[in-house]
């Protein structure tokens, strides 16, 4: 299927199953989900080579079907393929599954009603015309500038993503979208080692309109490692002010708001923001939007998994709570609108390699912390500190292994220095770092000017935040 | 099937490949969701493809489809010799292997001596009632609830593989899963909450016995959720500890396995590598992996093949806190002069095999709780998980979902979620004493991440272990 047909083929396709569906019930709702996607991937480590291709492809369909007392039984299958003849099978086990059903979604009230599509992110010709073995050159560059920086530097490891495709939805109340994306996605991660001391670092970089220069991305990201190698441990307990990087503030964000701003989790009664709208949840510097419609991000579509078109939403203005996110289900039960944000990337932080198979829920699109207003970058955020902080740079391990509902966490940072009076001492072995999300949000004391894209869905300044529990 | 990947297998040969693997997955996966009063999605996956990996002067090229076709297996076959052969200039490690004698399964192998009734024989009806008894017992047992899930999960099928070892491989995958999640509130008005589990490969008799009702599992859940209203946080620092045998188990996994997967080891990225034969433990430390360990006593999931075709066995990695072994793929197997472990393992069809798990586990030693509560004396004994994380650095964290501060071997409150950290070749010269009762943990809900290949069904465990010093993160 190509790029510029898909979405019109598989609209047919979508078009031709609900006819398919309604013969078999005319007065069932369905919904069908159509996915699409080339995937190529090329990894090279230390010399190791393997190179993966092919399309994933799959469909799924959901029943609603009113009982007598006008309550839904809601099923959901889905299979592998997106071929008519698999489709008009798994509508039909869809439907068998619902007939059997005994128990009733309460809550469920009608899928998703059409509206008018938003725009789709960039598009790509020239990612396109790529091929896995033509990755093979760029990688080999990433590694030799990783390699030349330090001969400390012993493991180089690329991965190159390539994805081209979309998906299509619809359903018996007239929607019918579909959205396509070309994305390129690099990561690198690299280790260093003196005598017994190691230390790695991942960094990732993405586009969806070409392979982006990646020249300097390996001496960056190599210059980096060398620099933590030689961590101390301090052997103390302490409350510091943390200066969280772009990628580790992203998943800060990510860890907590990303996920307590879920109608799902308002509604179920585990969001610990569930009754704060109009509360002051963080500093009042602190803005933060959901930003569906965003050209360069993945995730930004024409219309979101059940065909809702996707938009901006401000969710926390001048630290205080504004909305959440909903998908059609959940803004139902809660008497709101939906906001574009149904998902089928799965429940899990980095998005499930089989969408299809994923039930609709309700996830960001790409969140957006507005920089602060003296613009400031990292060099100034650490300068001006005064006494001791922390500063943490990339993933803090086990942030995302946190509960929604309690807020409280508890990572352990690898990358991480000791900041005295403005300027970096030393690199640690690693910090232990613990609190609660929204008391940390109140904390915020700084917020540069730096935003960055990050693969956490986030695209943040660097944070300073006060008042947590640490362990170096 | 089994014709059209061995014509796979021959193309690839004819093309060029010093040799194929050819495999086809057909999985069905089914889950039931109930949060509070409220019936989620009833779900029905059907996940089947073909995977075709081609092997060419080192390089590996993989490609697959989701059709049965023989010309689509075909063409992926083809993309497959291209993708290996276009790359291999690259190729500076290489990871070839030697062919071995045919493996044949025979008619599709499956875990009967584990499952008297499978859950495909299982109408709906009995599963929706396993879940309602589930949350009806958590509401009876719960108190201050804000939010009582049950669900549960299935995962079966057929995996089928053959390769240019003339093996043909026939087997099914079974793992189902009962949970109860009980999200209470405090008077404070924060959220607190209880979790408990039982999965594995069994069959659904495991949930007629007395250990794995869905009673035992709504009722645990919520006592669990009950005790941490008054639960305090953890202090945060360097305390003696004392692990459950569920986080024991992610300690194995999280902390040492994925650190001997061999593939890490291969390029020198793990702290592991050149470590044969050091002793990197106390004499308490014991960690297996095994496809195949003892499931009817023990838990766990049984992976009687990987997918490369190697038979699944027990390897021993660490005995007595001596490195023996790490886990393999055949290609890391062959250059690190070892015996493949039967740890090949990939995600879906959609993946090629890389060195995975199976079930990870310390092994048991001579303690009784009381005895390995009073070795502990003055710390914190961690309880369950929620998993964890390592890096290449040895660097890790798991999370306990609760505990207890511990006193002179008397247990004196609860405490909330806490992480534990270090470094694992430090951690494993901390192990003081391991008790006698082994679990092993599994399921359909969660699982393994490596690489972009996430959720893989694992299971893990051990039991439980003192340590003489870990970092706790908590309050300072």
């Amino acid at each position: 299927m190509e790029l510029e047909n898909l979405k019109s083929e598989l609209k047919s396709q979508l078009d031709t199953g609900l006819k398919f569906a309604r013969s078999l019930d005319s007065e069932a709702q369905f919904e069908i989900f159509l996915y699409f996607m080339n995937r190529s991937n090329l990894k090279i480590l230390e010399g190791i080579v393997e190179a993966n291709d092919g399309i994933i492809s799959g469909n799924a369909v959901k029943v609603a079907k009113k009982t007598s007392d006008n309550k839904f039984r809601v099923s959901f299958t889905s299979s592998s393929g997106s071929d008519l003849e698999r489709i008009k099978k798994n509508i039909q086990e869809c439907y068998s599954t619902n007939r059997s059903l005994t128990v009733e979604n309460k809550r469920f009230q009608s899928f998703c009603y059409p509206k008018n599509e938003g725009k789709e992110g960039i598009l790509s010709d020239e990612l396109l015309a790529i091929t896995p073995s033509d990755l093979v050159p760029c990688s080999q560059l990433i590694i030799n500038e990783a390699k030349a920086i330090d001969e400390r530097i012993k493991t180089v490891g690329t991965s190159m993503i390539l994805e081209t495709g979309g998906f299509a939805i619809g359903n018996t109340n007239g929607v019918l979208g579909a959205s396509r994306l070309t994305e390129f996605t690099c990561d690198i991660k690299i280790q260093a080692m003196e005598g017994n001391d190691r230390k790695d670092t991942y960094k990732s970089v993405h586009s969806r309109k070409k392979i982006p220069e990646l020249e300097g991305f390996g001496a960056e990201t190599g210059r980096h490692t060398i620099q933590l190698l030689g961590g101390k441990r301090l052997n103390e307990t302490m409350f510091i002010p943390t200066i969280w990087d772009n990628e580790a503030a992203a998943c800060y964000i990510r860890a907590s708001l990303g996920q307590s701003s879920s109608g799902l989790y308002v509604v179920e009664g585990l969001s610990p923001l569930a009754d704060k709208i109009g509360d002051r949840i963080a500093n009042p510097a602190f803005t933060l939007i959901d930003d569906g419609q965003l050209p360069t991000a993945s995730t930004t579509h024409s219309c979101d998994a059940e065909g809702y078109p996707q938009g901006t939403h401000i969710f926390v203005e001048n630290g205080v709570l504004k909305t959440f996110l909903f998908n059609s289900y959940y803004s139902a039960i809660f008497g709101t609108d939906p906001t574009g944000n149904c998902s089928r990337r799965g429940a899990g932080i980095f998005p499930s390699s089989l969408p299809y198979e994923q039930v609709p829920s309700i996830d960001i699109s790409t969140l957006r912390v507005k920089p602060g207003s003296k613009n400031k970058n990292e060099d100034d955020l650490i300068s001006d500190i005064d006494g001791r902080a922390l500063y943490v740079c990339s993933m803090p391990m086990g942030i995302f292994h946190s509960q929604v509902s309690t807020g409280e966490f508890s990572a352990v940072a690898s990358e991480v220095f000791l900041v005295e009076n403005g300027e970096i001492i030393t690199p640690l072995k690693s910090a232990s770092i613990a609190g609660n999300f929204y008391t940390g949000l109140q904390k915020i004391i700084e917020i540069g000017g730096n935003v960055q894209w990050t693969p956490f869905g986030v695209e943040t300044p660097s944070l300073i935040i006060d008042g947590l529990s640490i362990v170096v | 099937m089994i014709d059209k990947l061995q014509n796979a297998v021959s193309l690839g040969e004819e093309l060029g490949a010093s040799f194929v693997e050819a495999r086809k997955d057909h999985l069905i996966l089914r889950t039931l969701e109930r949060m509070n009063d409220v019936w989620k999605d009833i779900v029905i996956r059907t996940r089947s493809g073909v995977g075709i990996t081609c092997y060419y002067k080192g390089a590996s090229g993989y490609a697959f489809t989701a059709s049965n076709d023989q010309n689509d297996i075909q063409d992926a076959t083809k993309q497959a010799y291209k993708l290996a052969k276009a790359t291999a200039p690259a190729v500076k490690l290489k990871l070839d292997f030697d062919s071995f004698p045919p493996v044949k399964s025979g008619k599709t192998k499956k875990a009967d001596f584990l499952i008297k009734k499978h859950p495909s024989s299982q109408d709906l009806d009995s599963k929706i009632d396993l879940v309602n008894r589930v949350v009806d017992q958590a509401r009876e047992y719960g108190k201050n609830i804000s939010n009582i899930k049950g669900r549960y999960g299935e995962l079966y099928g057929q995996k089928i593989l053959t390769n240019s070892d003339q093996s043909i491989i026939d087997w099914e995958f079974e793992v189902i899963d009962l949970t109860c999640t009980v999200t209470s509130k405090t008077e404070e008005g924060n959220l607190v909450y209880g979790f408990s589990h039982f999965g594995g490969t069994r069959g659904f008799e495991i949930f007629n016995t007395s250990e794995y009702s869905p009673e035992v599992i709504g009722k645990r859940a919520a006592n669990n959720a009950k005790e941490q209203l008054d639960a305090k946080a953890c202090p945060a620092g360097r305390f003696r500890g004392l692990t459950e045998n569920n986080l024991t188990g992610v300690l194995a996994h999280e902390s040492f396995g994925h650190l001997s997967e061999a593939d890490f080891v291969a390029m020198g990225a793990s702290p592991l590598t050149n470590k044969i034969g050091e002793q990197l433990g106390t004499e308490c430390v014991t960690i297996i992996d095994s496809g195949v360990p003892d499931i009817k006593q023990y838990g766990g999931l049984w992976v009687p093949y990987d997918d490369q075709g190697i038979q699944g066995n027990e390897t021993i990695i660490v005995e007595k806190g001596i490195l023996k072994h790490y886990l393999h793929n055949r290609g890391t197997a062959n250059y690190l002069n070892q015996e493949p472990t039967g740890n090949s393992r990939a995600l879906h069809f959609g993946f090629y095999p890389i060195p995975r798990m199976t079930n990870t586990y310390f092994l048991p030693g001579d303690l009784t709780e009381e005895e390995a509560l009073e070795l502990l004396g003055t710390g914190v004994y961690a309880i369950q998980t929620s998993g964890g994380q390592v890096r290449g650095d040895g660097n890790f964290v798991f999370k306990a979902k609760r505990g207890y501060w511990v006193d002179k071997g008397e247990k004196q409150y609860p405490l909330r979620e806490v992480s534990l950290s270090g470094n694992i070749l430090d951690l494993l010269s901390k192990v003081e004493g391991a008790t006698k009762d082994l679990e092993l943990v599994s399921g359909y809900f969660g699982g393994c991440g490596k690489s972009d290949q996430y959720p893989l069904p694992v299971g893990d465990g051990g039991p439980k272990l003192v340590f003489s010093e870990v970092t706790f993160g908590g309050k300072a």
